[in-house]
């Protein structure tokens, strides 16, 4: 299968480092992965929503299976850096 | 020749009182340190510990270790106390937390001297260990789990610590935990200079972090730093316990909505200290009302 259309898996159940975060998405990139997946992930801190966004966004690799706390919390930090945007 | 330190003050639960008795024990074994080979620090007469006194004097004890500076530790009278500071393993602490702690925390200790990523393991560890201990009878503990994401990734992000030192304790029978993470790094202000933010002066320096949100991050127009206000927060307005921020000589106190300056006569914190009294939630709270700034 193509590394284009595969998605990294993010094994840890939790992310509270950015440091992490930000391995994690460099993994993706270098890889070639377009999508990084947080199925197995239960918990991430407001830091390290704020560096899957910015990272993804400059990365262009998608975030997936944004389930319950991590999908609340990536939501809303990614609404509150569009209201600081504007 | 050995010297004694002999504290004051430790035989109430307050953070802010104890906090003060570690500064003055600081101070007290960093000038000894300079004249003396072998100190010893005389903790009978203690009847009570918070983690704003043990991560402290962890750290303060370590470095000086560190420095060929042998400190000699007398044990308090107390046998509770003296059995739980056997317990913890203080001042040393653990680097690597076992997964056997099933009633109480470990003082985890941080060196970076020797491991630049010496966080990870405490990181992963104490997840584990505050799941086993700590959970709610929803199976969550993201109460607990946002500040201790915010507060340890604070350290591992900003402070360039050399030694760290953090502590959960729990305490059942009075509804209540407190925990604590020191470090002896390039302090809040420190942190603000290095990213050439201006601030008039260090108390300045401690809101922005506190109150304002305003992140080292160039690329964002310091925008984005809540991690720290919104634990505050959290943990204040939700919870309805304290948080006690203290960083070179200035220590901010927040009780509820207000926050006050606490002064310790000129004693000060070279790294920062990051300490908190958190309620466990009612069946209402959701951490995710608390993560916006506003």
């Amino acid at each position: 299968m193509s590394k284009m259309s595969d998605a990294l898996v993010v094994e840890r159940d939790s992310i509270h480092l950015r440091r992490h975060a930000t391995a994690i998405m460099d993994k993706a990139k270098s890889e070639g992965y377009r999508s990084v997946s947080l199925a197995n992930v239960e918990f991430v801190s407001r830091s390290v929503a704020d560096e899957l966004i910015h990272l993804s966004e400059e990365y262009d690799i998608d975030l997936e299976y944004l389930d319950g706390d991590v999908g609340e919390m990536v939501e809303a930090v990614s609404y509150n850096l569009s209201v600081v945007a504007d | 020749m050995t010297t004694v330190v002999r504290p004051t003050g430790l035989d109430g639960d307050s953070l802010i009182s104890q906090y003060a008795s570690a500064l003055q024990v600081k101070s007290e074994l960093e000038t000894k340190a300079e004249y003396n080979d072998t100190i010893r620090l005389d903790l009978s007469t203690a009847r009570w510990f918070t983690p704003s006194f043990l991560t402290t004097i962890s750290v303060v004890v370590n470095s000086l270790s560190e420095a060929d500076r042998s400190i000699e530790i007398y044990q308090p009278n107390g046998i509770g106390v003296r059995s739980y500071l056997q317990m913890i393993d203080f001042p040393e602490g653990t680097a690597n937390p076992s997964d056997e702690y099933s009633n109480t925390l470990p003082l985890c200790t941080i060196d970076r001297k020797t491991d630049k990523n010496a966080i990870d393991a405490v990181d992963d560890k104490m997840r584990e260990l505050m799941k086993k201990q700590l959970m709610q009878d929803d199976g969550k503990i993201t109460w607990l789990e946002y500040p201790f994401g915010e507060i340890i990734d604070n350290v591992d992000t900003h402070s360039e610590c050399e030694f760290g030192s953090l502590l959960i304790q729990n305490y059942p029978n009075k509804e209540f935990l407190d925990i604590c993470i020191a470090d002896d790094g390039i302090s809040i202000p420190g942190s603000y200079d290095k990213y050439g933010i201006d601030f008039e002066d260090n108390e300045e320096a401690l809101r922005m972090a506190f109150e304002e949100g305003i992140s080292t991050r160039p690329d964002t127009g310091g925008k984005r730093g809540y991690g720290l206000r919104t634990t505050a927060e959290m943990i204040c307005s939700g919870l309805g316990g304290q948080v006690m921020l203290s960083s070179r000589d200035v220590t901010l106190f927040r009780n509820g909505h207000t926050t006050i300056v606490r002064e310790f006569g000129g004693k000060s914190w070279d790294g920062t200290v990051f300490a908190a009294r958190i309620y466990p939630p009612s069946e209402d709270f959701s951490y995710m009302d608390y993560i916006f700034p506003d």
